[in-house]
């Protein structure tokens, strides 16, 4: 019996195939799986098989008849398309041709810098903090432990708008008035990007850049956290492949201090131009919180610490992105914008 | 700082090599911008000796020098005439090579063979002596040795960059400290006792201290017979090296004392210090001194000053007067080694933009009692050098309370504060390798710290002397515990970043400009002197005009952004920017003035640019009001009206203010022609602003979900012809009151003036959408509702069309 559907198996798809015409094939389905077509014959014979047997036949033949249905169908999909061959010719498109415009902008690189630095944190579970552009001498230098007349002055070269009021020169302020407003409460742990000004114009300073803020205190913050957390950041900016390296500095309002390093993006360390064959990118200023600065603020500093770091916004993105001219930034051309996504 | 490194072996021995201890400073905090080699190769040049001397045959002005080089006798042609026989001199044999680059080869001068050419400073690459005057070695120079070796041209130059705490580097015994500390390799002190002659200094001068706070210590010796030359060529070489130019041996020497040690020092010619008197005073209103660079300078009560008898003779701790200085005829020399108040001599400094060598190291503060050290090595060297007899004793006028700081440190704080434990004895090895003194308390240490290090005052200094001498990088990583913080991104911050992906979505390009502007581009703006704008805060000590003001608007940035972008041939473009502006409450400002953040937007061109597929069209006052309609929709705010009015700078009969429950939000506008014209804009531009803080004061931004209408809706179309003077709000609002609750939806989706519509006339066509929330509609509620429509519509002046 098995044998038998076997060969109406064979016989059936050398007839699918060699049909030559929708009205063949409609002739061919019937004389094999209409009412009086030759599977059927053969199922009405399944009575002569053993009880044993029949269920295996049953289920061969059933599924020899969904098979062929499907056959059927294939080779009438064919013969229509055959038929259509000059339609479709007169309906061809031209592919190459461009696609339809989409209209999308694109943010600023340093705001796509800036909300990666922010998410980073955020999720370190720091608050996004501002404060003013224009700010006291008070906040932007007094309280940070750079006195009047101080050399440390000169490391900030300011904007004055009168001798009590400046262009912030740093982001640092604001660890002041956010420590001011919740002091004694801990802990503190912000993020503060924003614009900050130096007196300062050419190739690789630019009057007005950005920078990004971090400050953590809490009775226990150690330099261990510092390092970790500038680990982790470099790592989730540029690469798991990241090494940091710390180097002892000098910011009068944090002590001990110290400038992070990456190793090299361009060259992974081995040494290149843009980091004068030393393997290492300097891209931000850190440290423990001073504990006058502490004081200043209202914390008391043999029961609290802190750490603080500050980056560069468009030094990063300078990186991160491979631009050579600072000045980009703020010219706004559209054919530097939109290499960010048009 | 530059540093040679071979200088600094004299006072201490690395055991590394330049480029090693570079790095290692730079790892513990004096950082070495960059190690250079002093001076160039010069294969070739040798020392040579000058064996004979004859005239040239055919020109006066040349001579024949025969120079033996050890291992042969060159014959030489030479422009110079200073040299004599037994002279050593660099001999650039054939085929050497010296700086520029030049090759020396042999050659036929005037009828004369010459095998190659006798050097001068300038010619070997050095800022030194005429440079028609060949070199002329010491006369122990050993002959044919490489001149470039001779020279130290091999040495290394260590450029330290140094933070303003670390100035005790500008010397460099304390240099060789600090590579003490991170060796533990002893220091060399150099000798620095004079040999004194039994006349005393106190009948040759006196010294009068009249601003003890301004000049805490003064001291002064007395050198009489003194030969002034130039100093030997080694003394001018390590001030080369130094970056110093050589003048002459006893300037030398006071320059070479300010490098080993850090105190500057300052020589007078004591014959014309009239009562041989030293004053250290004020300057007094209206005095004068003209400088050592030959600059007169007007003088006031702020300025400390070095008077003799009568008048200023030197600008303290900046630069000396012209009127003692140091000359060929000098015999007889005070040498002044002095502290001074570095927040006056940092502002006289500024004040007069002369920023020296010793205004540098006094304004960062010296060491009080390095000043006699350096006096008295000066003097040993003046005695050795420029044969001088030192008169005995040392005018000292010393009010100094410097003492040495003393600092409490506990080990377990360290530890503390670094996240690490480094043992008790290696804290107490560190400190002892940096020369503090030790004492220790039980649990604590008490450290003396020496003058030198007048930057270590607190425990956190200390913390940072052990972290940087163990080693940054043995520091831990770990990560700060502690409570959660809730609402890490404000409500403000959030919908910035929404408005911001409207506005890319909708296809804007974020800039970022300036927040100082131009105030020329206010008055461009034709803003009214009224207008809040024009109180703009100025920067008192800007760039230039261009960064003159603080920003009272972000519309003169964005359009400079536009000028550029047409200058560059893109044509079409859609921009915002997010940014503040600032409003001061008073001017000249004695509060922070407020910073409102403002969103401003332009389009101009062709939008989408045109291609090939999608229609484009001229970006207007609708593009922009769309993505306003957009912010709006999102932040569920409805009580939005726009007002036809205008800005100064914008079109008269294409704007709008726009306001939010009567509160103004901003405005919108084509750029007034004559505005555009001025900004050299050759296209339409609209430009946009508005404020940030009141819209995310109205602004709800979760938001609220309505259900799914449930029955089907009736959809009809109304084609009319309408007076121009009717607005589209005016019939919309119509509509909408004649239809009732049943109309939930008004759209214009066609907007025709010209031909086949009569003068004076527009065709609208609205498509309504009809539905009721519980149940179907049928045909003749609809048509019954049409119909109070169309009426509505006819008395408005409305003529239904088709
Ligand atoms: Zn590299």
């Amino acid at each position: 019996m098995l044998q038998k559907l076997k060969e109406l198996e064979n016989d059936s798809r050398i007839k699918i195939d060699g049909a030559k015409n929708l009205e063949e094939l409609k002739e061919i389905r019937i004389r094999i799986l209409g009412k009086k077509g030759a599977l059927t014959a053969l199922l009405r014979s399944l009575g002569t098989v053993s009880p044993e047997e029949r269920p295996v036949v049953g289920k061969e033949a059933n599924s020899l008849r969904v098979e062929l249905e499907l056959a059927f169908e294939r080779k009438e999909f064919a013969l229509r398309d055959a038929q259509k061959e000059g339609q479709w010719e007169s309906e061809r498109i031209d592919i190459t041709l461009p696609g339809r415009p989409g209209l999308i902008g694109q943010k600023h690189p340093l705001t796509l810098v800036m909300d990666e630095i922010k998410d980073i944190f955020i999720g370190l579970g720091f608050k996004v903090a501002h404060g003013p552009d224009i700010e006291t001498d008070f906040y932007n230098y007094e309280a940070l432990n750079f006195p009047a007349d101080h050399p440390a002055r000169d490391m900030q070269d300011s904007f004055y708008i009168t001798p009590q009021f400046l262009l912030r020169t740093h982001t640092s302020p604001v660890q002041i008035r956010v420590m001011e407003k919740q002091a004694p409460g801990l802990p503190v742990r912000i993020i503060a990007p924003g614009k900050v000004f130096r007196r300062d114009d050419d190739a690789t300073h630019s009057p007005m850049f950005h920078q990004v803020e971090g400050l953590a205190v809490d009775t226990d913050i150690t330099f261990a956290d510092l390092k970790g957390t500038l680990l982790l950041f470099a790592r989730e900016m540029f690469g798991s492949e990241q090494k940091i390296r710390l180097r002892p500095s000098f910011f009068p309002f944090t002590e001990p201090s110290a400038e992070v390093d990456i190793s090299c993006i361009m060259c992974a360390g081995q040494g290149c131009r843009v980091c004068s064959d030393t393997g290492w990118l300097e891209i931000l200023g850190s440290g423990m919180v001073h504990p006058r600065v502490l004081e200043i603020a209202g914390y008391d500093p043999h029961k609290v610490t802190g750490y603080a770091f500050g980056m560069g916004v468009e030094r990063i993105a300078m990186l991160k992105y491979g631009i050579g001219d600072l000045r980009q930034f703020f010219t706004n051309d559209l054919r530097f914008l939109k290499q960010f996504g048009e | 700082m530059r540093v040679s490194y071979q200088w600094l072996k004299e006072y201490i021995d690395p055991g590394m090599s330049a480029e090693a201890l570079a790095e290692k400073m730079t790892l513990s905090g004096i950082e070495v911008g960059a190690v250079e080699r002093f001076g160039p190769d010069l294969p070739g040049v040798v020392v040579g000796e000058v064996l004979k001397l004859e005239p040239h045959p055919g020109r006066d002005n040349l001579t024949l020098v025969e120079a033996g080089v050890g291992d042969k006798i060159l014959s030489i042609v030479c422009g110079a005439k200073n040299m004599k026989v037994g002279d050593k001199v660099a001999v650039a044999t054939p085929g050497s090579e010296l700086p520029g680059p030049r090759h020396i080869q042999e050659a036929v001068l005037y009828g004369v063979k010459s095998s190659g050419m006798l050097c001068s400073a300038h010619e070997l690459g050095l800022e030194l002596g005429a440079e028609d005057e060949i070199l002329i070695f010491d006369g122990d120079a050993p002959i044919g040795e490489p001149v470039d070796r001779l020279l130290g041209f091999d040495d290394k130059i260590l450029y330290l960059e140094l933070t303003p705490n670390r100035s005790d580097c500008l010397g460099l015994i304390n240099v060789a400290y600090e590579v003490a500390a991170l060796t533990g390799n002893e220091v060399k002190i150099p000798p620095v006792y004079p040999p004194e002659i039994s006349k005393s200094v106190d009948g040759a001068a006196s010294v009068r201290v009249e601003d003890k706070i301004l000049c805490p210590r003064y001291t002064a010796r007395v050198i009489e017979n003194i030969n002034i030359k130039y100093s030997p060529l080694w003394l001018q070489m390590k001030l080369l090296k130094a970056g110093i130019r050589p003048i002459s041996n006893v300037v030398d020497i006071t320059n070479y004392v300010m490098w080993e040690w850090g105190q500057p020092l300052h020589a007078f010619d004591l014959q014309l210090v009239k009562g041989r008197e030293i004053i250290v005073r004020r300057a007094e209103n209206k005095e004068e001194l003209v400088t050592l660079d030959g600059v007169k300078r007007k003088l006031d009560s702020d300025v400390l000053v070095i008077a003799d008898g009568l008048i200023p003779i030197g600008m303290a701790g900046v630069m000396g007067g012209e009127n003692t200085e140091i000359t060929e005829k000098t015999s007889e020399v005070l040498i002044e080694a002095a502290a001074f108040d570095p927040t006056n001599i940092r502002r006289t400094a500024r004040r007069f933009t002369l920023p020296s060598e010793a205004s540098q190291r006094f304004e960062r503060g010296i060491d009080h009692e390095v000043v006699m050290i350096a006096q008295n090595r000066a003097a040993l060297m003046i005695a050795e050098i420029a044969g001088g007899d030192v008169l005995k004793g040392v005018i000292d006028i010393n009010y100094s309370k410097a003492v040495p700081n003393k600092v409490i440190v506990s080990p377990e704080r360290i530890n503390q504060v670094l996240g690490m434990k480094i043992a008790r004895d290696e804290v107490l090895k560190i400190l002892r390798r940096l020369r503090f003194t030790i004492k220790e308390n039980e649990e604590l240490i008490e450290v003396t710290v020496p003058l030198r290090r007048p930057d270590i005052t607190l425990e956190e200094d200390i913390i940072e002397e052990v972290a940087r001498l163990h080693g940054y990088d043995k520091i831990p990583t770990t990560l700060p515990s502690g409570e959660l913080i809730e609402n890490r991104e404000s409500e403000e911050e959030r919908l910035q970043d929404l408005l911001k992906n409207i506005l890319t979505a909708s296809g804007f390009y974020e800039c970022i400009s300036y927040a100082f502007i131009n105030p020329a581009n206010l008055v461009r703006l034709r803003l009214p002197e009224t207008d809040w704008r024009m109180q703009a805060i100025p920067v008192q000590n800007p760039f230039s005009e261009e960064q003159a003001i603080m920003r009272t608007t972000i519309i003169p940035g964005m359009l400079k952004t536009v000028q550029h972008n047409l200058n560059h041939r893109e044509l079409n473009q859609l921009l915002f920017e997010i940014g503040s502006v600032y409003e001061a409450k008073s001017l000249p400002l004695d509060e922070l003035p407020a910073e409102k953040v403002k969103i401003c937007m332009t389009a101009t061109g062709m939008i989408p640019e045109p291609n090939w597929i999608a229609p484009s069209r001229e970006a207007d006052f609708f593009l922009i009001k769309g993505v306003l309609t957009t912010f709006f929709n999102r932040l569920q705010i409805d009580d939005v009206e726009y007002l036809p009015e205008s800005e100064p700078f914008t079109h008269p009969t294409r704007s709008a203010k726009i306001k939010i429950g009567g509160d103004l939000l901003g405005f919108i506008g084509q750029l007034h022609p004559e505005v555009a014209g001025s900004w050299d804009l050759g296209q339409p531009v609209t430009v946009c602003e508005i404020d940030f803080t009141l819209l995310a004061e109205k602004a709800k931004t979760v938001p609220r979900v309505k259900p799914v209408p449930r029955y089907p809706a009736v959809i009809r179309d109304l084609a009319l012809v309408v007076p121009r003077e009717i607005s589209a709000l005016r019939l919309e609002n119509a509509m909408k009151e004649a239809g009732g609750d049943i109309l939930t939806r008004v759209k214009l989706f066609d907007l025709y003036e010209g031909k086949q519509i009569p003068e004076g006339k527009r065709s609208l066509a609205y498509s309504l959408t009809f539905r009721r929330e519980e149940g179907t509609l049928t045909d003749s509620d609809v048509n019954e509702r049409l119909k109070q429509i169309e009426a509505t519509l006819y008395n408005l002046g409305a003529a239904l069309r088709g």
